[in-house]
């Protein structure tokens, strides 16, 4: 018996020496973005496409990012807040990604605390989270210091102030639209129903002089999901139907993007990029949208966001 | 109400709950034949209340507990235990995610001199844990208790075996990672009967733990299993012991080291002399890029697989207190030094009673790091310290019984706080420097009565700048006890945030039990033990505290 569990161990010891993935150069996975032939035209799959002349100004616009959950009872007002009275208040000026992440985001079944009797089986248990929210929320903690909590075109990132309040979106998504506009952004969408591809074609164009890293980041959004929230103050607190408003789904081009650019770069140099994407077929193509925003890589601070539709 | 109760718990629980009812229905002379059951309790509470001159978050429930009873059922060779949790809802400063009840820690042990075999949850560390340490701070609100199997095994006196495999302990879930690992400590002195007499004590260590988690991130080319291991000594003759330990871990990107693909690696040495009225310690630690958790996403103190501890005083008075060091677990070169001598009573400098005098010098500083300019992060020189200090501390105490009824102490702190590093990372937030005088009196009444006193000054031109503190606590033996204390930053450079935060608060003690009841106001910060650190809210209420043993 003593030898045998000597040699029991002996075998684990060498097997746990075993477990090790050492990781060469390169780090990075491959993608299948594309770079266009020229400042107007791409070819992505095969499939030409071509940004028509536009010699219109674009407007600052300004990036909310919703952090929230479908068990945070606070966090609809949040949401009526930005999908209502800002709108109303601010127009196009601003763009929202809903990000599912944290505790109140988990879908029952897992750890979340769940209603219970009160919500019948199955409430609850669709999951939101994704690997990019959740590369998001292990980058930036906002979820971590509770629902609702948001930030305004990622600014403060490294200080304590970095998670934005509900009760700050306004008067920032104000300061920010008046900021000076640095680039442009367009997007062309082509969907295949049949297979559910998506090809996205975005041209940026630098409005200003600009000198250090920035990155463009693509992700798709859903808007107008109806499911199960849980909702302090209404009748019932737990809606079935609530109308879950441009809930992040996916990063298209990674969690965090791609550098466009490094070092110094002239006012109206053009950048152009393609990308092929397979929307998961549980989503409703219809109210998907692409937001893609440009920040600098330094300090994830958002300079420049726009959205388009996936089928128009 | 959640109630975590999966089937492994369900089982362990029943059988826990049938041998509690024996054990309960056989008193006295059933301890002989059918074991025993001993436990702990303990309920924290607070009920808050708005106080918007601090700027408290609105608390919904307004009372917000934390509770958990241990039950451990022994008898021979075989032990079991559970420990019911309750977070309803999770105090301020604790992680959210604690949201819920149930019974996150259950086990079973069957031990003989030879083996001991656990199944279910345990905790367990590796040397000093710099490779692995499982454990449990519930000041914290830290847990990182494994959940598998684990093997201790001696197949001959001096030599110790461990082995583990299993998940973490994620709040009331389990963290997605497979930590597994093995250890073996040889003590010489004990294996080789020639030594058993020599003045020299040896012993050896070394192991190596190794996590799996599936790599889905769609940027990176990510392990999948990363290994870590290191090797130990720990030397003893007379009055010295000198104790080290070297470790190294490959490449584990994650969300800590900004997803570098750079090998870490952890050096830890201490020597440390001690006799009757006089003790010495020295330490010095090396990290480089060390975090290694069961999660490459996890943060704050979740799914922790290792521990780094801190090479500084932990400063128990409140006032110093403020600033704690964390430990950098991507980067910090940190040394200590202490000295413990005693003067000598009926001497000028000793007095009537003698004279206790303790020294104690710390820093902590940034490695070198000369970037690469890929995903491998940084170089190195293993030798040589960056420009940044993250944090200096020198400190004297003194303590003298001036009568037999009347003791003092007193210590002055001058503490170096890189806040920007420290506490708020990124943000350039700067030193603070701040020197702290403190005198505290202990004063014994009568046989049963004591009066224990402390004022305490920190002066600082930086950050909030100078605060004072007077704190009185009356302990009437064996039972009751009232305290109060006032902290008053009434140097703010802000004339609005010259505040107190006051507390007050009384107890009661019978045998094993304890229940103390109390209202304040507590300032915001952050709160550390051992290196390791929680942020700590804003808050002011009341505060009920309960604690019991059996």
């Amino acid at each position: 018996m003593k030898l045998n569990i000597k040699y029991l161990f002996g075998a684990a010891i060498l097997l746990f020496i075993q477990a090790c993935d050492k990781i060469d150069a390169p780090y990075r996975e491959t993608t299948d973005a594309v770079s266009g032939t020229n400042d107007s035209t791409i070819i992505i799959g095969g499939d030409t496409i071509v940004f028509p002349a536009d010699p219109s100004s674009p407007i600052k616009k300004v990036l909310v990012e919703d952090y929230t959950g479908h068990l945070c009872g606070n966090c609809p007002s949040a949401g009526l807040l930005l999908n209502n009275t800002l709108r109303g208040v601010y127009g196009d000026k601003f763009i929202v990604v809903s990000v599912h992440s944290g505790f109140f985001a988990h879908p029952c079944g897992s750890s979340a605390p769940c209603p219970g009797a009160a919500a019948p089986p199955g409430a609850f248990s669709t999951d939101f989270t994704n690997a990019t929210s959740n590369a998001w929320e292990a980058q930036f903690a906002v979820s971590a210091q509770g629902n609702p909590n948001g930030t305004v075109d990622r600014i403060d990132f490294g200080t304590t102030n970095f998670v934005k309040a509900d009760n700050q979106w306004s008067s920032l998504i104000q300061s920010q639209s008046l900021l000076p506009c640095d680039f442009k952004i367009r997007i062309i969408n082509q969907f295949d129903s049949t297979n559910f591809e998506l090809k996205t074609a975005v041209q940026t164009t630098f409005l200003n002089n600009k000198t250090g890293e920035y990155k463009l980041q693509l992700v798709l959004v859903e808007d107008s999901i109806i499911d199960w929230q849980e909702w302090y103050g209404h009748t019932p607190i737990y809606e079935p139907s609530f109308v879950h408003r441009d809930v992040l789904r996916a990063g298209i081009n990674s969690d965090f993007g791609q550098l466009i650019s490094t070092g110094a770069v002239t006012s109206g140099t053009v950048k152009l990029e393609g990308f092929t994407f397979t929307i998961n077929s549980n989503f409703d193509p219809a109210h998907c949208k692409v937001v893609a925003f440009i920040y600098d890589a330094s300090n994830y601070q958002v300079l420049q966001v726009e959205e388009m539709k996936v089928i128009e | 109400m959640l109630i975590d109760l999966n089937p492994a718990s369900r089982t362990i629980f029943k059988i826990i709950l049938l041998l509690t009812v024996i054990g309960y229905t056989f008193p006295v002379k059933a301890q002989l034949n059918t074991g025993g059951i001993h436990g702990n309790f303990e309920l924290n509470a607070q009920y808050y209340i708005a106080d918007s001159a601090i700027g408290t978050k609105d608390v919904p429930e307004k009372l917000l507990t934390n509770g958990f009873a241990n039950f451990v059922y022994s008898k021979d060779n075989f032990s079991a235990g559970l420990r019911y949790e309750s977070y309803l809802n999770p105090m301020l400063g604790f992680d959210p995610r604690y949201k819920g009840a149930g019974i996150p820690f259950r086990y079973l042990t069957y031990a003989n001199k030879e083996l001991e075999i656990t199944v279910g949850n345990y905790y367990e560390q590796f040397g000093s844990g710099l490779v692995f340490r499982s454990y449990e701070e519930r000041g914290l609100g830290l847990d990182n208790a494994m959940e598998g199997l684990r093997i201790h095994y001696r197949p001959y006196q001096g030599i110790m075996v461990k082995a583990f495999i299993g998940n973490q302990r994620d709040f009331f879930s389990k963290g997605e990672g497979i930590v597994r690992g093995a250890d073996l400590e040889l003590n010489l002195n004990e294996l080789f009967t020639s030594w058993a007499t020599k003045k020299t004590k040896w012993i050896f260590g070394g192991n190596f733990v190794s996590k799996y988690q599936d790599d889905q991130n769609p940027t990176y080319v990510l392990p999948k299993n990363v290994g870590a291991g290191s090797g130990r000594i720990n030397v003893i003759r007379g009055n010295v012991n000198v104790s080290g330990e070297y470790a190294y871990k490959i490449n584990d990107p994650s969300a800590d080291n900004s997803y570098i693909f750079k090998s870490g690696s952890a050096a830890l040495l201490n020597i440390a002399y001690s006799k009757k009225g006089f003790g010495a310690s020295l330490g010095a630690k090396r990290i480089e890029n060390m975090s290694f958790r069961s999660d490459r996403t996890a943060r704050q103190t979740s799914l922790m697989i290792n521990y780094l501890p801190a090479m500084t005083r932990q400063h128990t008075y409140i006032l110093p207190a403020i600033y704690p060091y964390a430990t950098q677990p991507n980067g910090e070169f940190a040394y200590q030094g202490e000295l413990f001598f005693n003067l000598k009573s009926g001497t000028l400098l000793g007095g009537t009673y003698g004279t206790d005098v303790t020294l104690n010098y710390s820093k902590a500083v940034d490695i070198d790091k000369t970037p690469t300019g890929d995903d491998l992060g940084y170089k190195s020189d293993f030798l040589k310290t960056g420009d940044e200090i993250f944090f200096e501390d020198i400190n004297v105490e003194f303590t003298r019984k001036l009568s037999k009824k009347v003791k003092l102490s007193l210590m002055l702190i001058y503490l170096d706080y890189n806040k920007g590093v420290i506490q708020i990372a990124g943000s350039g937030a700067g030193h603070v420097y701040s020197t702290s005088a403190i005198a505290e009196i202990h004063w014994k009444l009568s046989s049963k009565n004591a009066i224990r006193t402390e004022l305490q000054h920190l002066s600082t031109k930086q950050d909030q700048q100078n605060w004072g503190l007077l704190l009185v606590e009356y302990t009437m033996a064996p039972h009751w006890f009232v305290a109060g204390f006032d902290e008053y930053n009434y140097g703010n450079d802000i004339s609005e945030n010259r505040l107190h935060y006051y507390s007050a608060s009384f107890g009661y003690t019978k045998n094993s039990n304890r229940i103390s009841i109390g209202y304040g106001r507590q300032r915001a910060g952050i709160f550390c033990i051992g290196g390791v650190c929680r942020n700590v809210p804003a808050s002011t209420g009341f505060s009920m505290s309960i604690t019991s043993s059996f």
